[in-house]
């Protein structure tokens, strides 16, 4: 994504009118690091570089701003997604158990990316799909229902394929 | 798609649309669900096969993808029309069934009608379904009857009219007067009447007004505006507009959760949809009346909920919130100091039925000061899971039973947590409560964003509300102290108290923090995030205590706390638990059981998860105890235990509790019973399953006659006056006594260790030691209680007085009756020995030894006996046949030795 091109107008929509300039580079500041992280799998700092220097804000605020979101992240994340979800509805019957079966089996924490770039393990508050608890999401694909028989060993090797 | 530039042309579309007969129910038609949960299910894929199998077998049928109908467990459901069967669990190899039974055929697939059991007649129409039957659909009006991508469709089914209605008849000030008399209260949670916050930004000093649609709905367990914003996004659009038109705004903003990519896709195309047609943009239907609408996604942060915090994140800035006057609607609350409307989507859903059917048909549902419908998120552990919408005052047994099926597995229900992380957990007594904003306000609870997650007896009251407050405490944003220093301290505490450390008063502290935490943290998170602590206490307190004293876990949930044990009558010895116990704390006794090694069990409950025949059971924790009239100090249980829980103290001994791990050696191991165990009478009534402790059997009294005759006959014996009267006490003490009373019980003891340093002749030993007996005789026959101990007393006095120079003698180190070891040794005779060696094979102890002497004849050897290894036991002198070997007293020999 080329930075320098970027037009804060469009970005920012229709309201952009109500706007001064300073605002409107402030306004678009998550919209873009969105697309930065979208594009990237994670925000490297050489664009948040870049981004400072356009945006007329300096690396610290936008690293500030950055670091509050929970989907921001600085370092690049496995080529699988994986979110377990620790929702209420996926707690009470049992998304615990199946973090702790996916730390055992890739040997890596809620959290931690494996050395190989190959997955990335996270818990997630809730994904909306209590219907199925509990939930687990490989790259936004849902898969639900884990802890009927199999199910477990299905999501690993899921999970492993590519 | 043509542009409308008039109301008569948005009529037009319509009544155009309607004769072509886009939606009419006589026609075959597929509607698929496509929520995000049927899309996990397949969804997709059935649809895909659908449009194929169509195709291919010629049938006139349209194919609808919908929003989230509802049964989300059951996904991907399907509805047939003209007939309206009602499919559930569609798998897409069954498109070919449903093609060739119900769209050729006009009969239902059997197998895939919704039944409650296999005994029941199948539920052919969606209205037959229980699920469904309570249910009054005002918010998802829309949901599951439409493609939510084809706006063609909402205006169909009678979409758009409200906003018509309102520029063509209405003023702005009589559109607000409407929802204002409707009495329609903030769907998000706190309830405030969305009229009178409407009439508030109205009369704000601003040109420019903004609304915002707050979708970032991030309680766990609650996806009901996902579902509008998925299913119906146009009606959220038209409330928007209908609330832009009553206060004058130009701009609308939709905050939703980055979450909910498919909310986004969705919303995205109805905007644009929207904009081609002339909905929105400048001159809307050629009224005059301006007003667009933008997305922006959150970026995960849950604070982002709350109204300033999320205006802080529309901003660009982190989400804080920030303390409140200025509203939201006042000038310089909003973004970027503009006044704002911010509403609930489902707020703003109900709008456009409100405007389009008049406020007196809403008034009509609901109760008095809560009109209308709420949607609740239904799940935990309920049969049936989903979205339902129900009208206000219904009870939660309704809700629960009827709607939702009752519970897993039919067990007992324990709460329901309602309204997230901030609400509160309602027991079993308020399930006839008519639910509404103010009545579960009054019992601590909150209506919340409509989360209901169901808990049954499986569920850790204590675990559910750590779970919640740990929600809130890593969701909190940091900016006051309150909230960020005191939701962590309650999260320590929980954490103690659930992993078997609560200590008395711990209560009391989580009350007190949670309170000052309300009462002074800057927004609603912080008021909030107490609420599960303190409603749970509130109603489940004894669940509380019995973690914190007794250490116990009903449900099983909370590890470190309750008394695993192994029941060796269901176990078969796979020896899972074995190879799952990471403390090898399951081991086999001599007999071929296993049993659990209480001191190294950490209470993980490994094993108790990996039993497949449910051999581990998980008791209360029994506090044992020493009783001070039985014990007599022996110390055999300080020398048992393993960690070091028994304590001397100048009182007695006692058991540390906090240390004791229960292994019940000490309880084996006393032989006066004085150890003993109990079971916490208070909560067992509430525990389910009859306590018992294995290991532990109830001793024998002890009897109360003690036979002294056996004694005597043991004591005749012997010869030696001493010996007689240490053989005497030891035997005493041995059996039968009970310790009731000191002179018995202390002097016994004392005067066996006198006499045993009188015969040993040990350091120190001396007169002060004969007369010391005398006193302990003396105190037993005037201070005893029973008859046997004044009998000792007696015994003891007589045979002091009877021979007390003997004892003298013995403190010199000689016994005459050559019976003390100490002061004997025995001796080999060499010239009675024949050197038979019948001695040398005898003794145990190998003392006798025979050795060649150099000044006489090889043949000729020499026996001698070991003195430091010789016990005097007397076996040789049993089995000499010439009797050589001699007693002798060890003090003569000294004395042979000096002259």
């Amino acid at each position: 994504m080329d930075i320098e091109a970027v037009s804060e107008n469009s970005q920012i929509g229709s309201i952009g009118s109500l706007l001064n300039s300073k605002q409107k580079k402030r306004g678009i500041l998550i919209h873009l690091l969105q697309q930065i992280q979208e594009e990237n799998g994670y925000i490297p700092e050489e664009i948040v570089k870049k981004l400072s220097s356009k945006l007329s804000l300096s690396m610290s605020e936008i690293f500030s701003v950055a670091s509050f979101y929970k989907m921001f992240r600085f370092t690049p994340r496995g080529k699988k997604l994986v979110k377990v979800c620790l929702g209420t509805a996926c707690y009470v019957r049992g998304s615990k158990k199946v973090l702790n079966t996916l730390e055992n089996e890739f040997q890596i924490k809620s959290g931690e990316t494996s050395s190989d770039l190959s997955i990335t393990l996270e818990t997630v508050g809730c994904v909306g799909c209590c219907g199925l608890a509990p939930v687990t999401t490989v790259n936004d694909e849902v898969v639900g229902d884990i802890t009927s028989s199999g199910k477990i060993e299905g999501l690993i090797k899921f999970i492993r394929k590519n | 798609m043509q542009k409308l530039n008039s109301l008569d042309d948005l009529k037009s579309l319509r009544e155009k649309l309607l004769k072509e007969g886009v939606l009419a129910p006589n026609k075959k038609r597929i509607r698929v669900c496509c929520g995000t949960a049927c899309r996990a299910n397949n969804s997709l894929k059935l649809v895909d096969k659908l449009k194929k199998d169509v195709q291919t077998s010629g049938v006139e049928a349209e194919i609808i993808t919908t929003g989230c109908q509802g049964l989300c467990q059951l996904g991907p459901v399907v509805t047939i029309q003209p007939q309206g069967y009602f499919y559930h669990k569609v798998k897409p190899e069954r498109s070919e069934d449903i093609i060739s039974f119900t769209l050729k055929g006009e009969r239902p697939v059997w197998d895939l009608l919704f039944r409650r059991s296999l005994g029941e007649k199948p539920a052919y129409f969606i209205k037959d379904i229980p699920f469904y039957r309570k249910q009054l659909r005002i918010a998802l009006r829309n949901n599951g009857r439409i493609d939510p991508e084809n706006i063609i469709h909402y205006i169909a089914i009678g979409g758009y009219k409200a906003i018509e209605k309102a520029l063509a008849s209405m003023t702005p000030q009589q559109v607000l007067d409407e929802v204002k008399r409707a009495n329609l209260r903030g769907r998000g949670g706190a309830g405030f009447p969305a009229g009178i916050k409407w009439e508030h930004t109205k009369n704000s000093f601003s040109a420019e007004k903004i609304v915002i649609a707050n979708g970032d709905e991030g309680d766990p367990g609650a996806f009901m505006d996902r579902s509008i914003m998925e299913g119906d996004p146009h009606s959220l659009l038209e409330g928007m507009m209908l609330c832009a038109y009553a206060i004058g705004a130009h701009h609308g903003i939709i905050y939703v959760r980055h979450e909910y990519p498919l909310a986004v896709k969705h919303l995205s195309t109805a905007i644009k949809q929207a904009e081609e047609i002339g909905l929105l943009g400048e001159n809307i239907l050629g009224t005059g009346f301006n007003f667009t609408i933008q997305i922006r996604e959150g970026a995960g942060a849950f604070v982002c909920g709350e109204a300033t915090a999320l205006v802080s994140s529309i901003e660009g800035e982190r989400g804080f919130p920030r303390p409140r006057p200025p509203r939201l609607s006042e000038k310089g609350g909003g973004p970027w100091g503009y006044p704002a409307n911010l509403n609930n989507i489902e707020t703003y859903a109900c709008v456009p039925a409100i405007i389009e059917k008049g406020a007196t048909w809403f008034l009509k549902t609901g109760t008095a000061n809560s009109p209308g419908t709420k949607v609740f998120a239904l799940t935990g552990k309920v049969k049936n899971t989903g979205l339902v919408e129900v009208p206000m005052g219904i009870t939660l047994r309704e809700i629960i039973y009827d709607i939702g099926g009752g519970i897993i597995g039919d067990k007992k229900f324990k709460a329901v947590q309602t309204g997230g992380p901030s609400g509160g957990c309602i027991p079993e007594k308020y399930l006839d409560l008519p639910i509404d904003f103010d009545s579960l306000t009054k019992i601590g609870s909150i209506m919340g964003s409509g989360g209901m997650v169901v808990l049954d007896e499986d569920n850790c009251i204590v675990d559910v509300a750590k779970f919640f407050l740990s929600f809130c405490q890593s969701e909190s944003c940091g900016k006051c102290y309150p909230c960020r220093v005191g939701t962590f301290q309650m999260l320590q505490i929980l954490e103690k108290i659930t992993s078997g450390n609560g200590e008395e008063g711990d209560i009391e502290r989580l009350e007190e923090l949670g309170n000052y935490i309300k009462s002074s943290s800057l927004c609603g998170l912080g008021k909030s995030a107490p609420n599960p602590v303190l409603t749970t206490i509130k109603y489940f307190r004894e669940e509380y205590e019995e973690h914190i004293k007794n250490k116990y876990c009903r449900a099983f949930v909370c590890q470190g706390l309750g008394q695993l044990h192994l029941n060796t009558d269901i176990c078969y010895q796979c020896k899972r638990c074995m190879d799952a116990c990471p403390f090898e704390a399951i081991k086999e006794s001599a007999d071929g059981f296993f049993y659990i090694d209480q001191v190294l069990c950490q209470r993980c409950k490994a094993c108790f998860n990996v039993c497949p025949l449910g051999a581990i059971e998980i008791k209360e924790q029994p506090i044992l105890y020493i009783d001070k009239e039985l014990c007599y100090f022996c110390r055999s249980c300080i020398n048992v235990c393993r960690v070091d829980a028994i304590k001397e103290t100048s009182t007695g001994f006692i058991i540390d509790s906090n240390i004791c791990k229960k292994c019940g050696d000490c309880f084996n191991v006393c032989q006066m019973g004085a150890i003993k165990y109990e079971k916490i009478g208070k909560f067992l009534k509430i525990a389910s399953s009859e306590i018992s402790y294995e290991g532990l059997k109830e001793k024998e009294q002890i009897p109360v006659d003690i036979p002294l005759d056996e004694i005597f006959h043991d004591v005749e014996k012997k010869a030696c006056p001493v010996q007689k009267s240490l053989t005497f006490i030891e035997e005493f003490i041995e059996g039968p006594m009970c310790g009731r009373c000191y002179p018995c019980s202390f002097g016994t003891e004392e005067a066996k260790l006198r006499l045993l340093r009188i015969t040993q002749k040990l350091e120190g030993a001396g007169e002060e030691d004969i007369n010391a007996l005398k006193t302990i005789a003396s105190n037993m026959i005037e201070a005893s209680f029973c008859k046997k101990g004044r009998d000792t007393g007696r015994f003891l006095s007589e045979i002091l007085s009877s021979s007390e120079e003997e004892f003298r003698l013995h403190l010199s180190g000689i016994c005459s009756n050559r019976e003390c070891i100490t002061s004997i040794s025995y001796l080999i005779n060499p010239d009675l020995c024949i050197r038979c060696g019948e001695c040398l094979k005898k003794c145990k102890f190998e003392a006798i030894m025979a050795k060649a002497s150099e000044s006489k004849p090889a043949e000729y050897t020499y026996f001698e006996i070991k003195q430091k290894v010789c016990t005097r036991c007397g076996e040789c002198i049993k089995y000499c046949p010439t009797g050589a070997i001699e007693i002798i007293s060890k003090v003569k020999e000294e004395m042979f030795a000096k002259t």
